[in-house]
C-alpha cells in the first residue's frame, strides 16, 4: 500500500497485533536503462503567508521564523505526541526537526533515503486541473483500455485551457 | 372629520392594517419569542447569504483580492462556453428524474406500509428508514462498492461466476452516475418521509368509517378518495423538501466517488459551484450557479404548489 508513513504509524497503533509483522519501506522503484533504480516520489509541503497590509509585519516574520525552527518543532511535536499519545505523532516539515522527534533509527534512516529522492510538481494557479484531468486521463486508459498516448494528448489540451483561463483571469502574462 | 373604521365601512385602509397587524403582532408575543432564536439563525445564515449572492454573482471575486465587477459575463460564460455546465446540468436533471419521484412514492407507500403495523413497531421501523439520512453512510457504501475485488458486490458477483475481474465501481466513468443515484435513494428517506409518516396518523379515523358506509370497496379507492386529500400539507411539504434535496444533492458524490468524479460523469450543478466556490477561488462565478439553481427550484415549487394546491385547507 503507497501511503505517507504517518498513515503507518497509525495503523500500527491502532492494531497492535501487526506490531513487528509490518514495516514500511521506499516507494517502489522503476529501473532505468543503466539498471539505477529510481524511488522518485513526491510529498505535501507546507507555508506560511504575511499579507502586505498587516500591521505588524516585522513581528509576523519573527513569530514565523521562531515557529519554524528547529527547537519549536521538535518540542511542538513531542507536546503534541504526549497529548494525543503516540497516534499523534507530528509529521513536521522541518526536517532536522524529523530527527529529533520519536522514530526509532532504523525507521529515520528509511524516511531520509526516501526524502533524498524527492521529486516535486511545482505548483501552479491551476495545478487542480492538472491533477484532475491526468487522474481522468489515468482511469480512461485503465478502464476503458484507450491508447495512453491519444488520451493523455487530449486532456493536455483541456490542462493548458485552464492554465491559460486562470493566468489571464490572475493578470499573469500568458503564451499566446 | 376622524377617519372611517373598518367597522364602518368594512375596507381596511393602510393605517389600520398596520395597526391591527400591530396588535396581532403583540397578542402572539409569547409566540413570536419562542421562533425569534430561529429566526435570527435563519435570517443571518439563509437569508442574508442568498440575498448577498445575487450581486456577487456579478462580479469576479477571488477572496483574497476586493470583489471587480464584470456584470454579466458570468451568466454568459456559464451558458454559452462552460462545455462542464452544460454536462452538470444534465446529470442534475438525470439525478432529479430518477431520486425525485421515486424517492418522494417510495416515502409515501413506506409510511403508508409502516401505518399499518402495531404502534410499538411502527416507531422501530420508522427509525431504521430514517438513520441512513441521519448517519455518515459513506464509509460503508465505499466498503461495499469497492473496486478491488474484497468489495462486497466484487466477491459476491465474482463468487457467483457472473464477473471475471472486479468492477471499478467508483472510478468507471460508466458506473459512476448509477452508484451515485442508488446511495441517494437510499439516503433520501428524511424530514419528508418523518412528515408522511405523521401525517398518516392525522387521518381522521371517521373518514375511514364514512368511506366503507358510502361504498368504498378497495384499498386503491380509500387511498385515492381519502388519505391524499386529508394530506395535503404533508404531501407539499414532502415534494419541497424532495425538490429541494435532489437538486442540491452534491455531497452524496463528493463522498463516494471524489470530487470531481471520473470525467464529471457525477458531477451535479451543486458540486460544480462548490468546485468553482472553493477549488478554484471564484466566488463570483459559482454565486451565479447558485443564483441559476434557486430560480429553477423555485420556479418548480410554484409549479408544485399549483398541482397541489387543490389539496390544501
Amino acid at each position: 500500500m503507497i501511503a505517507n508513513y504517518t498513515f503507518f504509524n497509525q495503523l500500527a497503533v491502532a492494531s497492535p497485533e501487526i506490531k513487528g509483522l509490518w514495516n514500511f519501506c521506499p516507494v517502489p522503484g522503476t529501473k532505468d536503462k543503466n539498471g539505477n533504480i529510481s524511488h522518485a516520489a513526491n510529498s505535501t509541503g507546507s507555508g506560511a503567508v504575511i499579507f502586505k497590509k498587516v500591521k505588524n509585519k516585522q513581528n509576523a516574520w519573527e513569530f514565523i521564523k521562531w515557529f519554524t525552527e528547529k527547537d519549536t518543532q521538535t518540542e511542538y511535536g513531542t507536546q503534541i505526541e504526549g497529548l494525543l499519545g503516540t497516534m499523534g505523532r507530528f509529521d513536521t516539515a522541518n526536517i532536522e526537526a524529523l530527527s529529533e522527534l520519536s522514530w526509532s533509527h532504523s525507521e529515520y534512516d528509511r524516511l531520509s533515503a526516501q526524502q533524498k529522492e524527492l521529486v516535486e510538481i511545482p505548483v501552479i494557479p491551476s495545478s487542480y486541473a492538472v491533477t484532475r484531468n491526468i487522474m481522468n486521463a489515468f482511469r480512461e486508459v485503465v478502464n476503458e483500455l484507450e491508447n495512453p498516448r491519444d488520451t493523455l494528448i487530449w486532456y493536455n489540451r483541456d490542462i493548458n485551457d485552464e492554465i491559460t483561463r486562470k493566468r489571464e483571469n490572475l493578470g499573469l502574462d500568458t503564451e499566446e | 372629520m376622524a377617519k372611517l373604521s373598518a367597522e364602518k365601512t368594512g375596507k381596511k385602509s393602510r393605517k389600520e392594517k398596520r395597526r391591527l397587524l400591530w396588535l396581532s403582532v403583540k397578542k402572539n408575543k409569547a409566540c413570536y419569542a419562542m421562533i425569534a432564536p430561529f429566526m435570527i439563525f435563519f435570517v443571518i445564515f439563509t437569508v442574508v447569504p442568498v440575498i448577498m449572492s445575487l450581486p456577487m454573482g456579478f462580479t469576479d471575486f477571488n477572496m483574497a483580492q476586493a470583489p471587480k465587477f464584470i456584470g454579466l459575463s458570468n451568466y454568459t460564460t456559464l451558458f454559452l462556453s462552460d462545455r462542464i455546465f452544460v454536462k452538470s446540468i444534465r446529470v442534475t436533471i438525470v439525478f432529479a428524474l430518477f431520486t425525485g419521484p421515486v424517492s418522494y412514492i417510495l416515502c409515501f407507500l413506506l409510511a403508508w406500509l409502516i401505518n399499518e403495523l402495531h404502534p410499538k413497531l411502527k416507531t422501530v421501523f420508522t427509525l431504521i428508514f430514517y438513520a441512513p439520512s441521519m448517519a455518515n453512510v459513506y464509509t460503508v457504501w465505499q466498503l461495499i462498492f469497492s473496486g478491488d475485488m474484497n468489495g462486497y458486490i466484487n466477491s459476491f458477483l465474482i463468487n457467483l461466476g457472473l464477473i471475471n475481474a472486479p468492477i471499478q465501481w467508483l472510478t468507471d466513468a460508466n458506473y459512476v452516475l448509477g452508484v451515485t443515484i442508488v446511495v441517494q435513494l437510499w439516503i433520501s428517506l428524511g424530514a419528508g418521509f418523518l412528515a408522511l409518516r405523521a401525517g398518516f396518523q392525522n387521518i381522521d379515523r371517521s373518514m375511514y368509517e364514512a368511506g366503507a358506509i358510502e361504498g368504498i370497496k378497495t384499498r386503491w379507492q380509500e387511498l385515492i378518495y381519502i388519505v391524499i386529500p386529508s394530506m395535503g400539507p404533508q404531501l407539499m411539504f414532502a415534494a419541497v423538501m424532495q425538490i429541494v434535496s435532489s437538486f442540491t444533492a452534491g455531497t452524496v458524490a463528493q463522498n463516494l466517488v471524489g470530487f470531481p468524479s471520473t470525467d464529471y460523469r457525477a458531477h451535479t450543478i451543486m458540486t460544480h459551484a462548490y468546485d468553482y466556490g472553493w477549488v478554484r477561488y471564484e466566488m463570483g462565478y459559482s454565486a451565479a450557479i447558485c443564483m441559476i439553481l434557486f430560480i429553477v427550484m423555485y420556479i418548480l415549487n410554484k409549479l408544485i404548489s399549483r398541482v397541489l394546491s387543490k389539496y390544501m385547507d
